[in-house]
């Protein structure tokens, strides 16, 4: 029979016994317990000093017993993870903070596995913090996850813009077949494109695919789409001011059919017909509403508002109204036509508002 | 003699109503190619005055480099055509620029004139707005 090492001195104090069997048994249980947790368990000291680690770490690692104590652990980190999982771990040790960081670790057959590693503090009665205990959870196969959906993303969102460009081939192609509809045939034409254009600015993007740092926003948007509507040397005709905003994927179709309309509609008949003729559009953001507002001068004197709405104000109308649940007003001044857009403020990128909102 | 036109796009339907375009604007479409082999092959065999040249093919990213290729290396004018014209954000030697798709016909017919006249050296006032130049 095996003697406790409190047993075996010469002389002993029951009470010291007692507390040093219940110690061992204690430590017996968290060792049985902290080897039996599916994840990797390791505890340091205040100093970060790495003195425990439990069996599920030497079985990933496949590293000697011991071998990864005091600072030898990164060790077994990427290299390319170190210097991050360091400097984290230092800030965690100087603030109490709770430890948190996905790394790569090395397996003991040499594969690289994403790891999220994480530690608490344990303080003692005073608040002192005496130990860390951590963990170490894999997440190799969700991260990998994550990557791939990230490309499948990109490639769908290629895909659309591609399917754009043939549906507006196909038609101006059906309408060489049939020469009366060529002008009905560019009215819709004129249309898809707008709508490509302005999925173009809210699609996902790889690097390289991006438009450019820092333009996916509606000024750069309307940037692109007036340029069409330049003057006869080239000159900007649409002159945009006032507060920039962003613009997601549900709103892009209102936002690009709703100044398509206003653009068409001032190049028939309003300030874009004639050459001098200019579009001021002034967009600003007041408390919780976005304002757009459109006006034209210059061009043709008006007489007041016309008998009937086309289709393109009723499309124009119900974008904002329907889609985007704001308000749209048109003042048909002499001078030229005013369009006065009112939106709630987070109309224009929904999605957003809804996350920020959870 | 009126201008000789390669179109180099992957996407059969767009580049058949490109090709309409051109021909209705009196202009000689000698091919279109979807990749970037095909396309080489042409512009060595044949008579290229310019060449209208989407990034994206069928082969890849592949249209940079051809751009480039024939620009600088078989002496055709080249133009790009693509949705994105970011990936030619800097400009590629021995190019003109860059138009942005989506395109109407006035867009490729002003680009287009541009493109020629200064191939023929002849004198430009301004480049149409939806055609970014480089350098």
């Amino acid at each position: 029979m095996t003697q406790s090492p409190a047993e075996s001195r010469p002389t002993v104090d029951p009470e010291l016994a007692r507390t040093a069997r219940a110690l061992e048994d204690s430590q017996a249980r968290f060792g049985t317990l902290a080897d039996a947790m599916p994840q990797m368990i390791w505890s340091t000291l205040s100093d970060g000093f790495h003195d425990y680690y439990n069996a599920r770490w030497y079985d990933f690692t496949g590293v000697p017993f011991g071998s990864t104590d005091g600072v030898e652990w990164s060790g077994v980190f990427h290299a390319d993870d170190r210097a991050r999982a360091w400097a984290r771990w230092r800030h965690s040790l100087a603030t109490g903070e709770p430890y948190e960081i996905e790394y790569r670790l090395r397996r003991h057959d040499g594969v690289y596995r994403w790891i999220l590693g994480r530690a608490m503090p344990i303080r003692d009665a005073g608040g002192t913090i005496v130990r860390w205990m951590g963990t170490c959870t894999d997440i190799d196969d969700l991260k990998r996850m994550e990557q791939s959906r990230e490309l499948v993303s990109q490639e769908l969102s290629h895909r659309i813009k591609n399917i754009f460009a043939v549906i507006s081939a196909l038609v101006a192609l059906s309408a060489r077949q049939f020469p009366e509809a060529k002008a009905f045939a560019q009215s819709l034409r004129t249309r898809i494109n707008a709508l490509a254009r302005a999925h173009e600015f809210v699609r996902p993007h790889t690097e390289s695919s991006r438009p450019s740092v820092g333009s996916m926003t509606l000024h750069a948007f309307f940037e692109a789409l007036f340029r069409a509507y330049a003057g006869a040397n080239g000159h900007s005709r649409v002159f945009v001011s006032g507060d920039d905003a962003v613009f997601d994927d549900q709103s892009a179709t209102s936002v690009a059919l709703l100044f398509h309309e206003l653009a068409t509609n001032a190049a028939k008949y309003g300030a874009l017909s004639i050459e001098a003729g200019q579009v001021t559009l002034d967009t600003r953001l007041e408390g919780d509403r976005f304002l757009l507002i459109w006006q034209e001068l210059g061009g043709p004197r008006l007489a007041g508002e016309p008998s009937r709405a086309g289709f393109g104000s009723s499309l124009a109308t119900l974008s904002v109204e329907s889609q985007l649940g704001g308000k749209l007003e048109r003042i048909w001044a002499t001078e030229g036509l005013i369009v006065v857009v009112d939106l709630p403020a987070t109309a224009l990128s929904r999605r957003r508002a809804a996350e920020k909102s959870l | 003699m009126s201008a000789r036109i390669l179109i180099i796009e992957d996407e059969a339907l767009v580049a058949m109503e490109l090709r309409f375009v051109l021909e209705d604007l009196g202009y000689e479409v000698i091919a279109t190619a979807a990749d970037a082999k095909t396309a080489r092959n042409i512009a060595r065999e044949n008579e290229v005055d310019l060449a209208l040249v989407d990034i994206h093919l069928s082969d890849g990213p592949t249209g940079i480099e051809l751009g480039r290729e024939l620009g600088q290396e078989i002496g055709v004018t080249v133009l790009f055509m693509t949705a994105n014209p970011g990936m030619v954000r800097e400009g590629v030697a021995g190019t003109i620029g860059v138009l942005s798709k989506p395109t109407d016909e006035r867009a490729v017919q002003t680009a287009v004139d541009y493109a020629l006249r200064r191939r023929q050296g002849r004198p430009v006032q301004y480049a149409p707005p939806e055609l970014q130049l480089f350098g």
